[in-house]
């Protein structure tokens, strides 16, 4: 084997590594398929499928007058229909299973980028709001949500992202289009016999958890993390929904005991919120027909997109909206029917 | 900071070298000792700046002792006093790490054994606190047996905080550190050095993130999912897991051993072919060196060693391994951990000496010899898979768990979640293009790749020590190098995704 100088062999190593990583990042920055640096290249095609580190991108180098906020209750959003129905340019940054903390992680750089919002579409599942400070629903790479040059090492060096957001889009020629980004619902089966395929019957056992079991938390993480931003943005619109979850899911909660101290936890959050002038609160959890109806369900809890459509269209005519003259009897009503329901018999 | 990191890579060390041999360029000895021993600390809290006042306040008392122990008056006039001091400073390290390590399972027990309820806050471990607060412990003693000089403040903190060997050892002594930092020949850039540190940290980095770190991801599911892991799995679970520990920590060492030479610091080998042990005795000798070297000097030999009788030799040796299981971690898992290596160190010194006059037979038959050599490597390595279980287990009715459904070989799972694991995302995509995936051969193909290559390494090769005797460069080896590192950089991170759907 060829011997050859200390100097030389590190001349070598130096070499080879040095110019592989410059080549690696000029590929990366030129692409950019998470959006750090720049808007898509209209010759490329881009896979947006990745919540966590698209949703930043996003944010940064989009150009948008309105975003969707919210766990996957809201990946079936089309944002034409906001166009359409809202004539607003929306931007969807859903995160699974979102907490407030995921939420002030996404308001906090849209605010840092300086992006004037007309809107905000918040959808709360209250039961996340009752999580431990700090707690998100995920690890962030936080790399990607801050302007620190520095640490978007781990972006530009990453094998992950060459492979996956870089050549695969290219060579399977898949262009994700802005308004169906995390969409789950053209993959996805619906009905009783889907739903049996993660749904296991709970037992109610009869022990009922206290009314304000969630408020501590839930009122540290409102104040933390989601009113701060409405108070600093008194010129946006938040609209803020709750979703319909299929009557499976209550079956569960009255299996847990925690459907009254979900409803006051609820009714706690609708209070906050509507004590701003730029705060609109509607609730879908009361349509009876439709979350009795597995046709509509793929699991306990995720509807079908038809639902997203009829909530885009209700956030413009206001049908559903409560306020601070009814949400206490909408949500008593609610109440009332939930506890009488017959769960043993639904399933 | 992590070895493993792009900001490590391309910024800390760098910086680190530049100005340490920048500094030493111009003479400025101390500042150079101050620079390194800075850049050390923002080491060490690069992800938690209030670590910072924990090492520091250890290292002021710590240093303080060891002043006060070799004032001259206290050494000619109160041999008490002295006594006094170095039993102050003992009981402040072992304060500080009883308070930051055990304190919480001190007070479960409590709670557990009166049936009570005190509530104490989760106290966050300091990275390293082991490692630092041995090192200077065996300095204090040092000083007090009057085997240390008197050390100047700027030597004695780059000591304790040079971050090569700050946060996961090897615990270096004073004897092999200090003199090297003060060493004028040593304060220049030695091109040969560089190119060894260089070396060896990249063959480290790499046993780390190409073999310890995919090996790691099987045994997550596999810990994750122990309940389901049965009969081959179980088996494969605790092999990956002793592969991956010993990838992962002597890769860390070497590591730690390269940026020493890069700064032209021989930093002791900590891991000798561990694996390669024809008994347990002889592997502790191999395995985390330093640390039973340690345990030798400052427990075992004052304890009386061997020179008190068989009794006490084997209460001895229990007394070691128990302090051993209680130092890597604070719960029943690890005490009964240190009580297993401990019981089957006894077990084997009782056969060695019982059987000698089998052995010097052995030595002319070099067939049964061999043989005797071979199971005593396997035997060996495989009572330290049975064992690492238990140091892995979050308890032990979950180590306990593990072992018994790993004997149910008629029925095997957990074998194919485990092989996935091997596939990353490039492996994943040329299968895709391929049109094989899901084609049973392919699924574990990787995992049986990775399996004899780590055998081939771990039995069939020199360690990194060995071949840094004949450390040539060639430019075969400068490309396969180069390969490495570029491989090892692209993998730091990964993507996320989600791995549930759920709101």
């Amino acid at each position: 084997m060829k011997k050859i100088s200390h100097r030389k062999a590190l001349a070598i190593i130096g070499g080879i590594v040095g110019t592989f990583l410059l080549a690696v990042a000029s590929i990366v920055i030129i692409v950019d398929p998470f959006f750090q640096y720049h808007k898509p290249l209209p010759f490329l095609c881009y896979a947006i499928e990745n919540q966590l580190s698209q949703n930043a991108g996003l944010i940064k180098s989009f150009d948008y007058d309105s975003v969707i906020l919210g766990s996957s209750m809201t990946i079936n959003f089309d944002t034409e229909v906001f166009k359409e129905e809202l004539g607003l340019n929306t931007m969807k940054l859903s995160t699974n299973a979102a907490c407030p903390r995921d939420i002030d992680i996404m308001l906090s750089l849209i605010r840092d980028c300086n992006k004037e919002l007309d809107a905000v579409f918040l959808g709360i599942d209250p039961s996340n709001y009752s999580f431990e400070p700090e707690v998100t629903s995920y690890s962030y790479p936080m790399y990607l949500y801050d302007n620190n040059l520095i640490n978007d090492f781990e972006y530009i060096f990453n094998k992950d992202v060459i492979i996956d957001y870089i050549i695969k889009p290219q060579r399977q020629q898949n262009n994700t289009k802005l308004n169906e980004i995390y969409w789950s619902w053209k993959y996805t089966s619906y009905g009783k016999e889907a739903i049996a395929n993660t749904y296991t019957e709970p037992q109610i056992a009869g022990n009922v958890l206290p009314i304000d079991e969630y408020i501590e938390n839930t009122e540290y993480n409102m104040e933390n993390y989601i009113l701060p931003h409405i108070e600093a943005m008194p010129d946006t619109q938040f609209i803020v929904f709750y979703p319909a979850y299929s009557i499976l899911y209550w079956y569960d909660r009255m299996a847990k005991g925690d459907v009254e101290a979900l409803i006051y936890q609820t009714e706690y959050i609708t209070e906050r919120l509507l004590q701003y002038q730029n705060v609109r609160v509607f609730q879908f959890q009361d349509n009876y027909d439709y979350i009795t109806n597995y046709d509509n369900y793929c699991d306990y809890s995720h509807y079908r997109h038809e639902m997203n459509d009829y909530m885009t269209v209700c956030f413009g005519n206001g049908e559903n909206e409560i306020t601070l003259d009814n949400y206490k009897d909408v949500l008593n009503d609610m109440k009332e029917w939930l506890l009488a329901f017959d769960y043993e018999g639904c399933w | 900071m992590l070895f493993n990191s792009h900001i490590f890579i391309f910024i800390f060390l760098p910086i680190a070298l530049i100005g340490y041999f920048g500094l030493n360029k111009i003479q400025k000895y101390t500042l150079a000792k101050y620079f390194l021993a800075g850049m050390s600390l923002w080491f060490y809290a690069y992800f938690n700046t209030s670590y910072l006042w924990i090492i520091l306040s250890s290292i002021a008392v710590n240093y303080i002792c060891h002043r006060l122990i070799f004032s001259e008056k206290i050494q000619r006039k109160n041999m008490k006093y002295m006594n006094l001091i170095l039993a102050g400073g003992l009981i402040f390290d072992i304060g500080l790490i009883f308070y930051y390590k055990y304190f919480n399972f001190f007070i479960d027990n409590i709670n557990s054994i009166f049936k009570t309820s005190v509530f104490v806050e989760a106290i966050l471990l300091p990275l390293g606190i082991s490692f630092f607060t041995f090192q200077q412990i065996a300095f204090l003693i040092d000083t007090k047996r009057g085997e240390v000089d008197k050390q100047p403040f700027h030597d004695y903190i780059l000591f304790v905080t040079f971050f090569p060997q700050l946060i996961a050892g090897p615990i270096v002594s004073h004897e092999e550190m200090i003199p090297q930092f003060c060493d004028l020949r040593l304060k220049r850039i030695n091109i040969e050095y560089m190119y060894s540190g260089i070396r060896i940290f990249i063959l480290g980095l790499s046993k780390k993130v190409l073999i310890a770190d995919t090996f790691g991801k099987a045994v997550a599911w596999g810990y994750i999912n122990y309940d389901l892991v049965r009969g081959n799995g179980g088996i494969l679970l605790m092999f990956f897991y002793v592969i991956q520990l010993y990838f992962d920590f002597s890769g860390y060492c070497d590591m730690a051993r390269g940026i020493g030479y890069m700064f032209n610091i021989r930093i002791p080998v900590n891991f000798n072919s561990p694996y390669k042990a024809r008994n347990i005795t002889d592997f502790w000798n191999c395995w985390h060196i330093t640390l039973t070297r340690f345990f030798m000097k400052y427990i075992y030999i004052p304890l009386g060693g061997s020179r008190k009788g068989t009794v006490r030799t084997y209460v001895n040796i229990m007394m070691v391994f128990l302090v051993s299981g209680i130092w890597h971690g604070a719960g029943y898992t690890y005490i009964v951990w240190g009580f297993l290596h401990g019981a089957l160190n006894c077990a084997t010194r009782f056969w060695v000496r019982h059987t000698k006059k089998l052995s010097e037979w052995l030595i002319n038959h070099r067939f049964l010899q061999t043989i005797k050599n071979v199971s005593g490597i396997l035997l060996t390595f495989i009572f330290f898979c049975v064992f690492e279980v238990v140091f892995r287990a979050e308890t032990l009715s979950q180590a306990w768990q593990i072992l018994v459904q790993s004997l149910d070989i008629n029925n095997s799972v957990g074998v194919t979640e485990m092989a996935t694991m091997f596939i990353g995302s490039g492996l994943s995509y040329a299968y895709e293009i391929l049109n094989i995936t899901g084609v049973k051969i392919f699924i574990y193909l990787p995992m049986i790749l990775y399996s004899i290559l780590v055998l081939y390494i771990v039995w069939g090769c020199k360690n990194i020590a060995e071949q840094e005797k004949n450390f040539t460069p060639t430019l075969f080896g400068s490309l396969w190098l180069s390969g490495l590192l570029i491989g090892c950089i692209m993998s730091f991170s990964g993507i996320n995704i989600f791995l549930y759907f759920n709101f």
